[in-house]
């Protein structure tokens, strides 16, 4: 892997934000540097998923900044976010129910990459797909659900990767089979920020994290820091 | 290349996303097309219907008081002002209608969306 350069390839600044007139995001500032796992914590309804709105572009802040690589993104459409490399894996994953899993993987060549080379990616990924090709993604599994988004996600070949809640509904060793999915796409050098409420799997691979209540971040730290604190941060202690 | 992990780590991957960001045009964050077109689109309806009433309501009083006659152009010039504040209306109409279309188209979607989820749902639950 090259070297990191040092501007932060997702960078939060004091974003204010939230729906019509209400604001859920009071100032949130974050970082996410390249090749490297964010993880944002924190109990329901803190703003976690107001904070990835934002990041995509579904969500105008109405103050503060969104820079990718530096460059001030505010009010870029959230089409032109993805195209450029901005994904996101929505809680609930996103995927087309009714829709088999080949043809749900056939939706995500938007990205000019091709159907032969989206499926490629894919079953490499997450072989188990394979097997379910011809199975409306509906009927399948929680975790081969979560990982034809994933799936679908990669396949457009994002640079940076956002993920809602992925272990939502999920017994804990698919979590843990994510997971480690996870961690090797950090290895290979992808920025991940990962949204999540359950710390334990996530701590694990994250590089840095952060809690938030309340619309603002509280701490942010190293993985091991932050795990310690938790607890009193979710009981509303610290 | 067979491996998605191999797509992302790529430093190239990274050099073409700086040349894709730097693309990228910021709006400030407030724009908001759709409310604007109907803004404009009511303004110009609104605008465009006076404009019609004040020159048709002048167009039945074509004659000079004092002497009695007829101002033949005064009486075109309010007629083809009428027809241009009507043209006006049309326009302002059509703007309404094209945002509170996609409004409308928008919401159809996500509703489909959470209907079909919510069938399959059931269907996978029973």
């Amino acid at each position: 892997m090259s070297a990191a350069p040092a501007t932060p390839l997702l960078e939060l600044v004091g974003i204010r934000a939230g729906y019509g007139t209400i604001d859920v995001l009071h100032g949130v500032d974050l970082r996410v540097m390249p090749g490297t796992v964010y993880a944002l914590l924190g109990p329901n309804g803190a703003g976690k998923t107001t904070t990835l709105g934002v990041t995509s572009g579904q969500i105008q802040p109405h103050a503060g900044s969104v820079l990718l690589d530096g460059h001030e993104v505010n009010g870029v459409s959230p089409d032109r976010l993805a195209r450029a490399g901005v994904c996101l894996i929505p809680e609930g994953r996103g995927i087309f129910p009714n829709l088999t899993v080949a043809e749900n993987l056939r939706m995500s060549t938007y990205a000019g990459v091709s159907y032969k080379q989206v499926q490629e990616r894919a079953f490499a990924q997450f072989p188990r797909l394979q097997e379910r090709r011809n199975q409306l993604a509906g009927t399948l599994s929680g975790g081969e659900q979560q990982m034809l988004a994933m799936s679908r996600a990669l396949s457009t070949d994002p640079a940076i990767l956002m993920l809602d809640e992925l272990s939502m509904g999920l017994a804990p060793i698919i979590v843990e089979e994510l997971y480690e999915q996870v961690a090797s796409l950090a290895e290979a050098g992808l920025s991940i920020l990962i949204v999540e409420q359950f710390a334990q799997a996530v701590l694990g691979v994250a590089n840095e994290a952060a809690i938030m209540l309340h619309g603002r971040i509280q701490r942010t730290g190293p993985p091991e820091e932050i795990a310690e604190e938790l607890t009193a941060a979710y009981l509303g202690m610290s | 290349m067979s491996d998605a992990t191999d797509a992302t780590g790529d430093s190239s991957r990274l050099e073409e996303f700086h040349q894709e960001v730097a693309k990228l045009r910021a709006t400030g964050g407030r724009a908001n097309p759709d409310r604007w077109i109907f803004r404009i689109g009511l303004i110009l309806t609104l605008a465009g219907l006076a404009f019609t009433v004040v020159s048709f309501i002048l167009t039945g009083k074509p004659y000079d008081t004092e002497g009695g006659n007829l101002h033949q152009s005064n009486h075109v010039d309010l007629v083809v002002s009428a027809v241009f504040g009507l043209s006006i209306t049309f326009v302002g109409l059509v703007m309404i209608t094209v945002s509170s279309f996609k409004r409308f188209m928008r919401y159809w979607l996500v509703r489909l969306v959470y209907e079909y989820r919510e069938q399959t749902d059931r269907v996978v639950g029973s």
